[in-house]
């Protein structure tokens, strides 16, 4: 089971390569820690970083080699409502390959559902992003995820899991809109040491208005500490 | 910079890493041929249930049990054992309405009592007592020597909390312990 989720996963990206359709594909990691700084208060800090290993623009070929993409910084305060609402604002510093590194405030809205044995996740997330050399980007966003625990009832220290999600974003800069979809599909693992990790596609497609309909498949790996 | 910020964030990740102590609870499922023989027979010849069965080994702290789980005529049944086979109860899921009126009322008194708002999430009704006697509770619904408590799971608001609990109940309804339900983080969900 486990081996034909990896050859699942690595596999993915190569065969949405060869219709295509990839304009650019690369690696994700990530690293969150979260924390209680008082009994109400949580702290999460957030690394991510892009980087790209193939690109392909339409009627060319590919063109493989390796670039960073960018390097967000993300730190939140959060708070819980109640067992299964939270609320949390957050700050981005985003540095960017181009040299455009920009600002962006977070504030977010999670549900957390517990059907029977799964988990289902829902974010309502607004962000603003400033940048010195373009319009401020007011950002929508919605994102459900799904994680099933594969080897018993309940997750529990040990043992691996799967996560979906998608997510929907929508964006208005300089009075034009946009639209963003992201899909993932990852493998985790919860140590006994409460820390997650996870790997999959994290597969992108945005510019819906625009001719020029892009697509991202990044490999992402991602490692979580909670204290 | 970036390189810096990267280290200090690494340095920090380790540090946490080092200083986290919890207790370690798991489940994993097991096949039947990894249970207990007593176990497999008594559950097999007490519910005539060989099929759809599911068995699970848990630990939690220094305990260890096996526990099946199963439905049978619409109701979901877990039995544990101990490790070496040996009984130890039978929960059955069910809902509110099910419940005895007198129980209803008590559970309910509870509540308001204790709580400006609550909400349950899911009853289950414990059996304990002899093999035997639970047995013949089993087969003919009757027997005057079995144990019978409600495991109650509720979110409860008060002024100043809005926790998770898991509330036992004896068979009139009245509270004999409860226990706050924590929740694993679920941060890689929605950050």
């Amino acid at each position: 089971m486990r081996k034909l989720l990896l050859i699942l996963f690595l596999l993915l990206p190569i065969q949405i390569m060869a219709q295509g359709t990839v304009r650019l594909f690369g690696f994700f990691p990530e690293f969150q820690v979260g924390f209680k700084a008082t009994e109400k208060l949580k702290v999460i800090g957030k690394i991510e970083s892009q980087h790209g290993l193939a690109e392909k623009f339409e009627g060319e070929d590919l063109d493989v080699g390796y670039f960073h993409n960018l390097t967000d910084f993300q730190g939140f305060l959060g708070t819980k409502v109640n067992p299964f609402i939270d609320i949390a604002g957050g700050y981005q510093y985003r540095v960017n390959s181009r040299g455009d590194n920009s600002h962006r405030t977070i504030q977010q809205i999670s549900i957390l559902q517990l059907p029977r044995n799964y988990k289902i996740g829902h974010r309502i997330r607004f962000d603003q992003t400033y940048s010195p050399f373009e319009k401020n980007d007011y950002r929508v966003r919605y994102r459900v995820s799904f994680e099933f625990p594969i080897e018993g009832k309940s997750l529990d220290p040990g043992e691996f899991y799967l996560v979906f999600s998608d997510e929907i974003l929508y964006s208005y800069q300089a009075r034009v809109s946009g639209l963003e979809n992201r899909a993932v599909a990852s493998l985790g693992h919860l140590s006994k040491g409460r820390q997650k990790f996870q790997a999959g596609i994290d597969y992108r497609t945005d510019r819906f208005f625009d001719p020029d309909l892009r697509h991202r498949t990044w490999f992402k790996f991602g490692w979580y500490l909670n204290f | 910079m970036v390189k810096i910020i990267c280290v200090v964030w690494l340095v920090c990740l380790f540090s946490l890493v080092a200083n986290g102590q919890v207790k370690i609870e798991k489940e994993s499922k097991v096949m039947s041929s990894d249970v207990p023989s007593n176990a497999v027979a008594w559950v097999e010849e007490v519910f005539d249930q060989k099929k759809r069965m599911n068995w699970y080994f848990e630990t939690s702290g220094e305990s260890q049990s096996y526990e099946a789980k199963f439905y049978q005529k619409r109701k979901k049944y877990s039995v544990e054992f101990s490790k070496d086979g040996t009984l130890e109860d039978i929960e059955v899921l069910i809902h509110w309405r099910r419940l005895p009126i007198e129980v209803k009322q008590n559970i309910s008194k509870y509540f308001s009592e204790h709580f400006l708002k609550t909400k349950i999430r899911k009853i289950q009704i414990q059996y304990t007592g002899r093999d035997e006697n639970l047995k013949n509770w089993i087969v003919s619904k009757k027997s005057n020597e079995i144990i019978v408590k409600y495991e109650v799971e509720f979110y409860g608001k008060t002024s100043s909390t809005k926790k998770l609990w898991e509330g036992l109940f004896d068979k009139e309804g009245e509270l004999l312990m409860k226990r706050e339900i924590i929740l694993e983080p679920s941060n890689n969900l929605f950050f």
